[in-house]
This record gives C-alpha cells, structure tokens and sequence, in this order.
C-alpha cells in the first residue's frame, strides 16, 4: 500500500482502519472496508506540528514495565481550558487510549454502554452518579465542551474535526471515568481507566529521574 | 537545553513573540504591548510597565529560568499572580522539553511545587470539612485555607485559559510539607498535590546566586479593602523589623471551633468554682397541721404562732433559696398528691405607714393582724408532689420535693416570711388526694452566682464544636 497523493509506503498493518495520516506528506487517506485507499482531496483536519508532548505515533515503550505497548495515532483535542491529546496504543491484541493532560496520565479502555444515558443537564461538577450501567459510584469532576482540533497515526474512526461534543470526567473506586456525549446527545463513548504516573510509562530512549 | 521558542504574531500589534509550549499554548502575553492573547483573538491589554512594578515577585525568579526536577529540565514559561482579600501569591509555571507541566507557587516566602492528580478519594469542594483524604500516601490533611483568588497579573505563556481579572475558588490542605491544593468552579475540579521546598534549594536549582529575600508580611486586616492592592506590594521587610513570620489566615472554621470548645472549657470551670463560693446563711423546718392540710390551705408560722424572721446578710451575689418540703398522704398500691407552696418575703412597714393603714381598715371594717404591719415584696411559688403505683407487676414512684429559686435584692436587713401552702386538687388534670401532713424546709443561700448558664453554655460550647468537627469530617472517618 502506498500514500494516493504522494506515494510513500503505508504501514498498514492495522487493516480495518479508516484513517491514516502519511508522514512524509501529511495528506489523510480515508480507506474502505475493502482495504483499498483512496484520497480525500479535502482533508478535514491539518496534520499536527508540534504537540509539545513526550509521545509521537510510531514510538514504543512499556507501561510499569510489562505491558509493551506500540503508539498507532492521536487525536488533539481542544477543549476551554487547553488541549489534551488522545493517544491510540496497541498492546498485544487489544487497543487502548492514553489521555494525556497537564501531565496526567490516563490509560483508558472502553465500556459497552448498556443503560440509556442519563440526561446531560443532569450532570455537574460535584455531583455523583450511582449505579449507572453497572460501574461503582463516580463522582463527576468535569462537565465540558470540546472538539478534535488535529490528528496524526492511524485512528480507527474517521475524526469530526471542529465538531463539538460534550464529556463528562469522573472518579470512581479509584478509577478515572470519561463520557464522551455526541451533539445529539444519544450516543456516547464510555471509557474507564487507571490513571499512571509519569514514572509508569517508560518510552523507549527515555530515562528516568528523581525529584 | 532551552525549550525551542516559536514565534507568533501578538494579536494587537502584531509584535514578534516568542513562544515554548507550541500548539498546546493557550494564552500568551505580548511583552511589548501588554495583550493578552487566547488563540486568535486579544481578550484583555495589560499596562506591562505598570504591572510589572506593581507585581514584581517576592523572590528573584524570572521567565526563562531553567532547574531540574524529576530529573529533567524545565523551564519557567509563564506567570501568574494571584491575590487574594489579605495576601497574594505567585504561580510560576513550568515545563519540560517533553511537555509535562509543574506549577511552582511562591507564597509566605517559600515554595511548594505543585502537579496535577486524580485523587484516590475525591472530596466534593463544596461540602468539605476541616480535614480531608484525598490519596493513600499519608493520613489526613488539615484544611487552612479556602476562598477565592483573583487574578491580578499574567506573564509569558499558559497551556490554559486565563484572564486577567478572573477569579476562581480554592482550598489548601497541609500535611507536614505535603500539600494539597483544589481549584474548582460549576464546570471543573482540579486537584493538585505537591510538597514545599526549602527556598534557599529552589535558589540553588535555579542558580540564583542572590540572597533569598526574608518572608513576606502581609496585613491581615479584612476590614480595610479599600485600597489592599497598593498595601500587598512588595515589602520584604519582616527580618529587618523582627516582626514573626508572616501567617497566612489559618481556616477561619477550626479557630471558631478551638475557640468555642476553650470558652466553653473556661465557662464550665468558672461555673464549678463560682459555685463552690455560695454560703449558707439560715434553714428553718416548719410541721403542718393536719387539721388544716386537708382543706383549703394551711399557713405556716414559726413554733410560736408567728411570722417567720429572716435576716438577709449583704451578699456579693444573689440568694438561693431552696425548699424541701415532705408531704405525706393517703397509703395504698397507687395514689399521688400535689402540694402548692407560697413563699412571701415580708418588709415591715414604717410606723407611721402602720398607723395610717390600721385607721384606715379600722375604718372600713377590715380585720386587722399580725400581717397587717408586713409588706409584700417578694413571692416564689412552688409545687411539691409525689406520684407512686404498679405497672406490670412493677412499683414506681416519682416525687418532686425539693425546688430551688434565685432572687436578688438591693436592701438586704430584716426580712419575715409567710409560708402559705395549698392541695392542688386538679393539676395537669389529674386527681390527688389531700396531704395529711407536711413539713416544709426552707435554706436560704448567700453569695450566689447564677452558674446555671455558664455551666449549660460550657456544655453546649464543649458539645457542639465537637459535634460540628466529626460530622464535617464524616468522609474522614469513615474511610
């Protein structure tokens, strides 16, 4: 497989993605369930620049020392106070996505969403939710608006740039955890995670300090 | 190795700015003519030669600066100046060339550096105690701080959304140098945990060679808000003056609660001394007849058929007078009895006063007595009864028969009482029989304070703060 615009081999090896981002001339190829590519001579998003993070697609590293984990792509995502990123990790055969904020680390994976949702007006900062779909008692720390303002690697969805969506993050049994609210407000990504420290996370290259 | 700097267009003057943070810097502040920007657009304009003045920081950092920590370098990007009513703070912010962030606050004349956290056991801000557990590194922390901060002045470059101007909520929490800090508003919780540094070691990692100012003071005088801003500027002059470091204000909630808890410490052991001063001055017994205890009323005299006298001593306080009384009626398996008991104090009334009451009653036909030549000027009023009987195979018995009573006057001497007592045949609608026999025993006190009060009051200000601690820490405490 090569980049329709530009011709430089793709690293495909995850077939049934939709999106891929070429490294060498930053054009986004859409792909079809059939594995083959076509070009999208309208792009949606612009490739990110610089992202000023310690992570980039392609790296490979390993989470509290066992799990190796290898980065696929990410999206940014801009919300009223900043930008956090999303990053797509393969570790052995399942995917995961490690939120990265402010220097908090979130390896999160996803939940089926077996409930109807409660209505988002009925969410805020400080309240808490109890027993909904089956997840211990969260307690919500943030209720916002935020959109994909970029995305690089290979994602598994064909991003909505600029499209907003409403999340909703919150702490529960010791876990963080993150609804993600469409603009429709009927359908929803549900994402339960442990949060790790900076130390957990060892990328390749990268040493480790002391305070 | 510095933090590689970008540069972008101020969106006021179009002034080259340097920037360190890239795509993830959200606000950023022109040099030249003071715009502050937020991507695209100006969203406040900052007098930066005034400013600057105004909020020059306590200690020698600078935007630019680089020190290790975590064992990578970071650089000091931006600043904030925060104030609060009686003081004010610096947040120093910094980033790593691999873009984790730590915020340096410079408060108090120290340091405390700050990451951001998910708590292992979130706290709702809005509903906090005085001590909160937030993770599993440690015991509890105190609350000592909470308010709300305004900012006053930003420098350089955040990865965030501020405004001059913008105010936000906080809480501070303390455990040893560990700290613990929440940010929140309707829309988001921060939580924040970090540890303070010996400032004299931020120096040397920045390598400031200069000398680390003394604490700051601040005055805490909440009354005057008025003009606080030119009060709070730099005045690093504590070590030349030998005043006490500076305090912040400590959480106004636990200083009440120490300070209920000591008064009411102070009340319940004034009441237990003071009490302790009252004198007894005179007890008297009288028998009833039972000739008159069954009828209508009985009227007590002394043994010889005349008003009881009574001397009252001066007193520093006021008098008590206790009543004993032990009437006995009909027996059987259940009954009961009421006895209502009149104390009057008597004054003897001028001679003169005398001659002209006895004309006058001579002359309407009244009957003139001993009491004639008494005048009333106090009266207590107590029921004395016993109520006995079996419940369920069980023998009870209650009796009310001694009574207490507190007066004062400003003319202490001679004094007669007149003890006037009574069946109560229908009280609280219940029917009693007649006492066939009384006896009354009248105490009369000096030097009495009126502790009840102190002791009551020492008890409820022991009991509530108490109180009031373990339900505002009941997350705490139940963990």
């Amino acid at each position: 497989m090569a980049c329709p615009s530009c011709g430089a081999p793709i690293d495909a090896e995850r077939r049934f993605d939709e999106v891929y981002n070429c490294e060498y001339c930053g054009n986004t190829a859409y792909f079809t369930q059939q594995v083959s590519a076509e070009g999208d001579a309208a792009p949606q998003g612009a490739p990110i620049a610089n992202i000023f993070s310690r992570f980039k697609v392609g790296q490979h590293g390993k989470i509290r020392g066992k799990m190796d984990f290898n980065i696929l792509g990410m999206l940014q995502i801009e919300y009223p106070s900043g930008y956090w990123t999303e990053w797509r990790l393969r570790v052995g055969e399942y995917e995961y996505w490690l939120q990265e904020d402010e220097g908090i680390y979130v390896l999160f994976g996803q939940r089926p969403i077996e409930e109807p949702l409660p209505p988002v007006e009925s969410f805020a900062a400080g309240s808490s939710l109890d027993g909904w779909n089956r997840l211990p008692r969260w307690f919500i720390i943030e209720v916002n608006k935020a959109k994909v303002v970029g995305y690089d690697g290979q994602l598994p969805f064909p991003p909505n740039v600029g499209e907003e969506f409403t999340y909703i993050d919150g702490l529960g049994g010791g876990q963080v955890i993150s609804m993600e609210i469409e603009a429709d407000g009927q359908s929803a990504n549900l994402s339960v995670g442990d949060p790790l420290e900076y130390e957990d996370i060892q990328i390749s290259s990268e040493e480790m300090g002391d305070w | 190795m510095p933090l590689e700097a970008q540069q972008v267009d101020c969106r006021g003057c179009g002034a080259k700015i340097d920037i360190h943070a890239g795509l993830r810097t959200k606000t950023f502040v022109c040099e030249y003519c003071g715009s502050v920007c937020d991507n695209e657009k100006v969203v406040a304009v900052q007098d930066m030669q005034a400013k600057r003045k105004e909020f020059k920081p306590w200690s020698h950092l600078r935007l630019g600066m680089k020190a290790q920590f975590l064992g990578r370098e970071y650089q000091i990007i931006g600043r904030i100046r925060a104030k609060e009513q009686t003081w004010w703070w610096d947040e120093w912010f910094m980033l790593s060339e691999t873009g984790f962030p730590l915020w340096l606050q410079e408060g108090e004349g120290g340091f405390t550096i700050f990451r951001v956290f998910y708590p292992t056991y979130p706290i709702n801000p809005w509903n906090v105690g005085s001590f909160v557990k937030l993770d599993n590194t440690g015991g509890n922390a105190q609350v000592r701080e909470r308010g709300s901060g305004t900012i006053a002045f930003i420098e350089g470059e955040l990865t965030w959304n501020a405004l001059p101007g913008e105010t936000f909520n906080y809480i501070e929490c303390y455990r040893g140098p560990v700290r613990y800090s929440i940010e929140y508003s309707e829309k988001e919780i921060q939580y924040l945990r970090g540890e303070t540094r010996d400032s004299q070691k931020i120096y040397d990692k920045f390598g400031i060679k200069e000398q680390v100012p003394p604490p700051l003071t601040f005055d805490d005088d909440d009354d005057d808000d008025d003009d606080w801003e030119t009060e709070r500027t730099y005045q690093p002059t504590a070590a030349a003056t030998g005043e006490s470091a500076p305090k912040k204000k400590g959480s106004s909630g636990v200083v009440l609660l120490v300070a209920m808890t000591v008064l009411g410490l102070v009340l319940l052991l004034t009441s237990g001394i003071v009490t302790g001063t009252s004198k007894h001055v005179k007890s008297y017994t009288f028998k009833a007849r039972a000739a008159t205890s069954s009828g209508d009323g009985v009227l007590l005299t002394d043994d010889n058929g005349k008003p009881i006298k009574l001397k009252l001593p001066k007193t520093t306080g006021a008098y008590e007078l206790r009543l004993a009384a032990s009437p006995t009626g009909r027996k059987g398996w259940r009954g009961g009895y009421c006895w209502w008991t009149q104390v009057v104090f008597l004054k003897e009334r001028p001679k003169a006063e005398l001659k002209k009451l006895k004309e006058y009653l001579k002359k309407e036909g009244e009957k003139i007595d001993q009491w004639t030549r008494f005048e009333k000027v106090h009266e207590v009023n107590a029921w004395f009864g016993r109520y006995w009987g079996i419940d369920e195979g069980e023998r009870w018995n209650e009796n009310s028969f001694v009574k207490q009573h507190y007066f004062r006057t400003d003319d202490p001497g001679p004094y007669y009482i007149r003890v006037y007592t009574n069946n109560c045949k229908d009280y609280y609608s219940r029917k009693f029989d007649p006492v066939s026999r009384a006896s009354l025993t009248l105490a009369v006190y000096k030097n009495v304070w009126m502790t009840r009060w102190m002791f009551w009051g020492g008890i409820l200000l022991v009991v509530i703060p108490i109180g009031l601690f373990f339900w505002s820490n009941r997350s705490a405490f139940s963990d």
